[in-house]
This record gives C-alpha cells, structure tokens and sequence, in this order.
C-alpha cells in the first residue's frame, strides 16, 4: 500500500497532520507513507518516524525560473512536469490531500493515477473543483475564520484521510522530550535550570494574529512584578528584534527568538509550566507535549475551535481583536494557569477533549451550529428562536420550489428561459444567506453539493441537480409549512 | 529579469501565465493548461505571502 500525504500548508498545519499520519500508519502497518511539503517548512516533519520518504515542492527552482530569463515560464513548465511525473510514477494506492487550496487540488490530480483513491481536493477531468469525500464537502462548506465550523482542524484532517485518532497518535517524539534532552536543550538558554518558567511566543504566523508588542511588554511587566519565575521569549528569526524589544526592559524574561530548532522548541515547550500565545505552531507543539497553554485569540481572523489549543486545561482569551485583549488580564491569567485557579474572566478552556465556556462567556448553544450539526452529523434540527430567520427560510424554501419546477421543465422549448430562471435563483439564495446569517452554513452545504455533482451527461447532471434540491427542500420542509411549534412558544407564530 | 534586463515581478508573471493560459483554455482542458494553472497558483501563492509578510496556509 503506497500513500501520499499532501500538506502543502505551513509548520502548524504539518504538526496538526501528525496524528493523521501516524493513524494512517496504524492503518496501515505494512504501507509506505510518503509526504509532499513546501521545502521551507519540511523541518516540521522531523521526528515523524510514521513517514517512510519526503517529497519537496521545488518552490525555488521555480520562483527562480520565473522571475528570470525569457523562457522562465517555459523552464518552469519542465520542472513542475519533471516534478509531478516522478510521483505519478509511484502509483500511490491512497492520496490524502490535507491542504486545502487550489494549488494542492492540482497537484492532487496530477499525480494520481487510474486507480489512486483520492481523498481531500482534487480536480475534475474537465478541471473544475471535486470534492470526493464528506470530509472534503464539509471543509469547502464550513470551515474557516467567520464561520460556524467548531470541528477541530486536527479531527478534520483525520476525517479527510479517513482514518480515527487515538490518543498514542498525538504524542511528541520521545527523543525531544526525554528528561535529559529537556534539561540538555534549557542549558542552553539563559534561563535557570530546573527553575520554573513559562515559554512566551511573541510572533505568530500572521502579522495580524500577533498581540501588539505595547500589550505584551505590560502584560510581562505586571507579570514579571508578581510572579518571580522566568519567562523565556521564542519565536523566529525574525521576530528576534520583537524578543529583544520585549526583554530589554524586564528582569527575569529572556529573548531566544531564533536559536531554537523545531525540536529544540518541544524540549523547551516540555519543560515549561505554561506556553503563552496567539495562534501560532507553538500552540500545535504544546498539543504534542500535553503542555498547557494561555492562547490570545482574535475572533475575526482565527476561528479557535479549529487551531486552538489542544493540550488538556488550556485557556483561550477571545476579542475581536488583539488589541482588545488585556494586559492586565492576560498576567492575571497566566497566573491563574500557573497556581491551577479557576479564571477570573469569561474564556474558553479545553476539557476532557473539547472546548467549554466559562460561566459568563457566550453561549455554546448556537443556532446555525446545530443547524450544521443536524445536516452532517445527524443531530436534531434546532428549533428556531428568531421570526428573521424563519422568515428567510421562508424565502429559501420558495426559491427551492421555483428552481424545482424549472427542472422539472426542462426539455421543454422554454429550456433557455428554465436555465436562466435557475441561474437567478442561485443568486437570490446567496442574497438571503448574506441578508440573514444564520442560514448561511445551510446554503453552503446546499451550494457545495452542487458543486459536488461533477462532469456527466446532460441527463445525469440534471437528475443530480434535481436531486440536490430536493434534498435542501427536505431540510427547508422541517421549517417551512410545518407548525408553530417549531417556533418558541413565546415568539411571534408564522402565518401558514 | 525580462527584456530590458530588468528583474520580473511577480505581477508582471502573472499576466506572462495568465496570456498562455488563456490561449490555452482555447483547447479545452488539458495536461498543459493543468501545469500552467499549477504555476499560476503558485504565484499567487507567493504574491499573498508577500503581501501578508508570512507565508500563506491555514495556520501556525
């Protein structure tokens, strides 16, 4: 059994994929389990003994051919050719693409073969977008900053791969965090051995996911003036100068921003009482070294129940924005972690596998989540709460039924006029999704359906399209034309 | 670097690919429109990280 793991992704996203390739290596004790990344970013892989061989894209080879010469293009034509010719020539059984861009859905299809199972995105024959597992469907429809999904990114890949999680799948490799090698790699930092400290990272993989450097310094000073334990700041090389910035005016905090190597950082990361930082692949090797975490979250740019925190008792504070996260708070935090004290102000924190809201925080319960939930996962329809968003079923619900009735009229002499009439639907239905929000993940599910039909003969296309919308007419039909007892009693009832 | 002996930008590749691909959706789909849109998001790729000041990705 041949298998190729795409994950073209970054560091997290790589270590996040740990525990799928080692379930697939338990899956499949006797297969060969290759994986293609992004050069820069394969360290991530070090230590992942699941993996028999690497495959690198050659992102340099080809910027350089592009960005020089007449026949740059040309020549980067030949390398990606070469490239990808020499993994279709594995004829690997399974494909498992855990990226999920455009790029990779490429890629995907350019290696697989007549009877590679593919698994993750791929491409079409006629180069359109397929999605040909559940998993895949549900990524393209509801994951990602601003929308419901609170499936974690690390279960997900398992799904897209196929394969369970156990709880030996999220280990860190013995060698980085063996006794010796942890007192070994923090001998090397300027922090006391066998000293308490925590593990700071003041960088993160986007600009804008970072904690303004103004927050962190007060946040570390009003830590540092009550607490006498030792912070030690990590981070790339180029986030040396935000370290050195930081520590410059703190006693007892120390920057080794850049002088650590990824297994260096899991030693460093075993060692700590607390790991504390935006979402970053600090987060992702706490996970592996069961170390917990204080995670500062902006709600508009992350989504924290796909890449927060792992590790059991982490905490994540949430804003919109970072700038609106607390120094004050986050000290106070840290020192809650650290003396095992319950919080002091509305977060999450991860429990027993999943994440809880502390008394205070908003409520778990949300419409559109269970909503998702009923579609994918079999759960119970939510009863609605909202007359907005019964009323934009409503609407829905119609749409669905002029759309089905110009199918079904198709193959008359009006066709043109039936496919146009379609093409108007469809807009509409995105215009109520944006209107009413809540209804959005319904839509999406609806609409990546659709997407999921695929090249076939007209007739096909037609009876799948049809089916597809019947199919949201079924979830539509649990709101629309059933009785006011869906709505609360104390709601305004809807006129049948 | 391009005629002039100037170096290329990635914008000015990007319409360099966008020409060939173009001419090549022409024919349908095929293992070279394939490779060229392969180059195509790998530019993008690299323009978006450019302008973030990381690289590109889900996460970490």
């Amino acid at each position: 059994m041949k298998i190729l793991v795409i994950q073209q992704a970054r560091l997290g996203d790589i270590y996040l994929s740990w525990p799928t390739i080692r379930a697939l290596r338990r899956h499949y004790p006797q297969g060969e389990i290759h994986v293609l990344v992004r050069s820069r970013f394969s360290a991530a892989l070090t230590g992942l003994d699941a993996v028999d061989r690497i495959w690198h894209f050659p992102s340099q080879s080809l910027a350089e051919s592009l960005l020089s010469g007449d026949q740059g293009l040309e020549e980067a034509e030949k390398c990606v050719s070469d490239f990808l010719g020499q993994l279709k020539e594995q004829s690997f059984d399974l494909i498992a693409n855990l990226s999920f861009s455009p790029l990779s859905s490429y890629l995907t299809h350019r290696v697989s073969s007549e009877n590679s199972q593919v698994r993750g995105y791929t491409r079409q024959a006629d180069g359109y977008l397929s999605l040909p597992d559940d998993a895949s469907s549900y990524f393209y429809a509801q994951v990602g900053p601003g929308r419901v999904n609170r499936y974690h990114l690390a279960d997900l890949l398992a799904e897209v791969a196929g394969v369970s999680l156990k709880e030996e799948d999220w280990l860190a490799p013995w060698s980085f965090i063996e006794p010796r090698e942890v007192l070994r790699v923090i001998k090397q930092t300027p922090i006391q051995p066998l000293e308490p400290y925590i593990l700071v990272h003041v960088g993160a993989s986007e600009e804008r996911k970072c904690y303004p450097l103004s927050l962190w310094s007060k946040a570390l000073e009003i830590l540092n003036q009550q607490w006498d334990g030792q912070i030690l700041v990590v981070g790339s090389a180029e986030e040396a100068d935000r370290g050195e910035q930081l520590c410059s005016e703190l006693e007892w905090a120390y920057n080794w921003c850049g002088k650590s190597s990824l297994p260096d950082l899991f030693a460093l990361s075993k060692g700590a009482d607390l790991v504390v930082g935006a979402d970053s692949v600090l987060m992702h090797i706490a996970a592996l070294t069961e170390t917990p975490c204080l995670n500062l979250s902006a709600t508009r740019i992350v989504n924290f129940w796909e890449t927060g925190p792992r590790s059991q008792g982490s905490r994540i504070l949430l804003a919109e924005r970072m700038e609106e996260i607390s120094p004050a708070v986050v000290s106070r935090e840290i020192q809650n972690l650290l003396n095992k004290q319950p919080a002091k102000v509305p977060l999450m924190e991860r429990v027993n596998n999943s994440y809880v809201g502390s008394e205070g925080l908003f409520s778990c319960r949300d419409f559109s989540w269970d909503l998702v939930q009923a579609i994918y996962a079999g759960g119970e329809i939510p009863i609605l709460e909202d007359y907005s968003v019964y009323s934009a079923l409503g609407q829905l619900n119609e749409l669905c039924e002029l759309a089905l009735a110009q199918i079904q009229s198709l193959g008359s002499a009006d066709q043109k006029l039936n496919l146009e009439v379609i093409q108007q639907v469809d807009q509409l239905v995105d215009q109520v999704a944006r209107r009413q929000p809540e209804v959005a993940p319904l839509v999406s599910w609806f609409k990546t359906e659709l997407i999921r039909i695929g090249p076939a003969s007209i007739d096909v296309v037609i009876n799948r399209t049809e089916k597809v919308y019947q199919n949201f007419k079924l979830v539509l039909s649990q709101y629309c034309g059933s009785p006011a007892s869906q709505l609360r009693d104390n709601g305004p009832k809807a006129e049948f | 670097m391009d005629n002039q002996g100037e170096p290329k930008s990635w914008q000015s590749v990007l319409v360099e690919v966008g020409q060939k691909k173009a001419n090549l959706q022409k024919n349908g789909y095929s293992s070279e429109l394939e490779i060229v849109k392969i180059i195509e998001e790998f530019i993008r790729e690299q323009v978006q990280s450019e302008d973030s000041g990381y690289p590109t990705g889900s996460s970490g």
